[in-house]
């Protein structure tokens, strides 16, 4: 986890790559968490939600790599 | 707790009872919940340093801080940088909020939500608890005194002749009639209902709204100042039960006694329903055709007003493939304050309540006497507020039991939560905060009793994004609608309860079958001239009808 120094240059890319870390973590527990072994109208129903949920979470993670990129001296 | 307002209508829903997940589904299920709430957690934690990175951005493009790592230093990159950290940031939060409201209704699915009072409801609801004792305590005790018998016996007389001639009955507006279309018998529940004029707009919406949750703390608390001034009267019940019992009596003392006459109808009435001959087949047509029962329609888009009498109870005989018989009987609520001539009215809701005879528990026994049902053949009974209450009286009535094989109960906006149910015979409820009705137990819809076969279907309509729940929830009349309480059958079925789809699919093997008769009956009141002159309560006595204590 990245903090900014009280004295010295912020650490934005830093921060922005841990926040990318914590959307990999986020992604892969809703992957185990689409792997609940419960046969049911309502668990199809959960996954397909998840499932809807998670490819949101690919554009996320292509938005703080366009940030990071462009923090880090790039273009976005 | 009440979730936010402006909530999907399917994410207002309070599911208690019902069937429990084994052991394995239901600890897996919580692993799942469990996991997309750290998912929600490391996505906050991600949108906090994302906000963090864009106000860093930011303070280095205002004062041209350096950078590390020869990192963008043209404050217009700059500036265009944090305007993306800042919107990663919103996204991020709006992913988590995603991700809690899947781990709430995965939970909600699987019956292993549950509904809490947050500290501050509770602290609320027992002052106000303490209050309306108090108070209920105080007025009781000063009606008992000469003076007070005096008030008593002048205004409520003039207050129940006042409320009780025509027109002044519920929903006895024009307003109240539902639209008609051209497709009769079908049930059109619309999820987003157009809104409906409604003159108290304004302060009576939002006190509505305002009382809603303390309702049964109200309720609880006046029952038990009335009761605890009346312990005898009472019969040694501080509950809602004893009020009840308290507040029957006194009506029992001035109105004369009566006796209920049930009458079927010709096959063929002119108002006969499109609907009758074939089985309501669904808990929601046999809710829907409850509601057709009142004279007035039950307000439900698309149904046509059969225009029954006031009165009028339905029986359906279905007969199923396997050569078997089932029973369904439709009762609808309150008609009226005290009218004369039947007995759908308040002394039958007090009479419910205080758990003493009822006319309309009557009027159901001897209608199904009448259409020929026998003791082995399941009965089902379906009921909206009053009837309701009574479909519970029945259901908790050993006399009942041992003259019926009690099939199922269904209940609409009705207070039921005093009453006790079988073992094994499905029962459900669907109530709604806002009605007030549901709440006259003293108990709120979390609240009651929930078993394996007893579930609870609720909504807060106040926190409904919905139109016609937001409309709804500012009404009393509206919430407690047969619409209404339709539209929340249809969230709970389409957020994919497993305890609403076990007692429905039970339900409805008993109310769909090959074909039906119905038949339909008027209970009417009438002066009861051979009754006794009594000038002294005495003890109470057993209802060889009911089964239940005799008032």
């Amino acid at each position: 986890m990245s903090f900014s120094p009280p004295f010295g240059p912020p650490d934005v890319p830093g921060r922005l790559t841990d926040a990318s870390r914590l959307l990999d973590d986020a992604d892969a527990s809703a992957r185990l968490a689409a792997a609940v072994p419960w046969a049911s109208p309502a668990a199809d129903e959960f996954r397909v939600a998840l499932a809807r949920w998670r490819a949101l979470l690919d554009g996320d993670r292509a938005a703080v790599a366009a940030t990071l990129r462009l923090a880090a001296g790039g273009t976005p | 707790m009440t979730p936010a307002s402006g909530a999907e209508p399917r994410d207002t829903l309070v599911v208690v009872g019902g069937p429990a997940l084994s052991r394995v589904d239901a600890d897996a299920v919580a692993l799942a919940a469990a996991r997309l709430d750290d998912a929600a957690a490391s996505l906050r934690a991600a949108a906090m340093l994302s906000i963090g990175a864009a106000a860093d951005l930011r303070h280095a493009a205002w004062v041209g801080d350096p950078v590390p790592d020869g990192a963008a230093a043209d404050p217009a990159v700059l500036r265009q940088c944090a305007a993306l950290a800042a919107d990663v940031a919103d996204r991020l939060s709006e992913r988590a909020s995603a991700c809690l409201l899947i781990a709430q209704r995965l939970r909600i699915a699987a019956g292993l939500y549950r509904h809490t009072e947050s500290t501050a409801e509770r602290v609320l609801g027992g002052l106000v608890s303490a209050l309306a004792a108090g108070a209920a305590h105080g007025v009781t005790a000063a009606l008992r005194s000469p003076a007070g018998r005096v008030v008593v016996d002048v205004a409520v007389p003039a207050g129940l002749w006042i409320t009780s001639r025509p027109g002044a009955g519920p929903d006895a507006g024009p307003d109240s009639r539902p639209d008609t279309g051209p497709d009769p018998g079908t049930i059109r529940v619309l999820r987003e209902p157009g809104p409906r004029p409604d003159p108290a707009e304004g302060v009576i919406q939002g006190l509505t709204r305002a009382s809603a949750p303390i309702t049964d703390e109200v309720v609880a608390g006046l029952a038990f100042g009335v009761a605890s001034a009346e312990i005898v009267r009472a019969g040694g019940s501080l509950g809602v039960t004893g009020g009840a019992r308290v507040l029957n009596s006194a009506v029992h003392d001035l109105v004369p006694a009566s006796r209920v006459d049930v009458d079927p109808v010709a096959d063929l009435p002119s108002w006969r329903p499109v609907w009758a001959g074939q089985p309501s087949g669904t808990v929601a047509e046999a809710l829907a055709r409850t509601a057709d029962l009142y004279p007035w329609g039950g307000g439900i888009a698309g149904r046509p007003v059969p225009g029954v009498p006031e009165g009028t109870l339905a029986v359906e005989q279905v007969e199923h493939a396997d050569g078997t018989t089932s029973w369904t009987v439709l009762v609808p609520g309150t008609q009226g304050l005290l009218p004369a001539d039947h007995p759908f009215d308040a002394v039958t809701d007090l009479d419910l309540m205080a758990h003493r005879a009822a006319d309309v528990t009557v009027a159901v026994e001897r209608a199904l006497a009448q259409a020929g049902a026998r003791p082995h053949e399941p009965v089902v009974v379906v009921g909206h507020s009053l009837g309701g209450i009574a479909a519970m009286a029945l259901a908790s009535s050993d006399g009942f039991r041992h003259r019926h094989r009690l099939g199922g109960v269904v209940t609409a906006g009705s207070p039921t939560a005093t009453f006790a149910a079988p073992r094994g015979v499905p029962v459900l409820h669907l109530e709604n905060d806002e009605e007030l009705v549901s709440q006259v137990d003293g108990r709120s819809s979390a609240e009651n009793p929930a078993t394996r076969d007893r579930v609870t279907v609720s909504r807060a309509l106040r926190a409904s994004s919905a139109a016609g729940d937001r409309a709804a929830s500012g009404s009393v009349a509206r919430a407690h609608g047969m619409d209404t309480h339709l539209r929340t059958l249809l969230f709970a079925r389409d957020a994919g309860s497993a305890q609403v789809a076990d007692v429905v699919g039970r339900l409805e093997a008993l109310l769909d079958g090959q074909s039906a008769r119905s038949r339909f009956f008027t209970a009417r009141r009438r002066l009861d001239v051979d009754a006794p002159v009594v000038l002294a309560p005495g003890a109470p006595e057993v209802s060889p009808a009911s089964g239940r204590t005799a008032r």
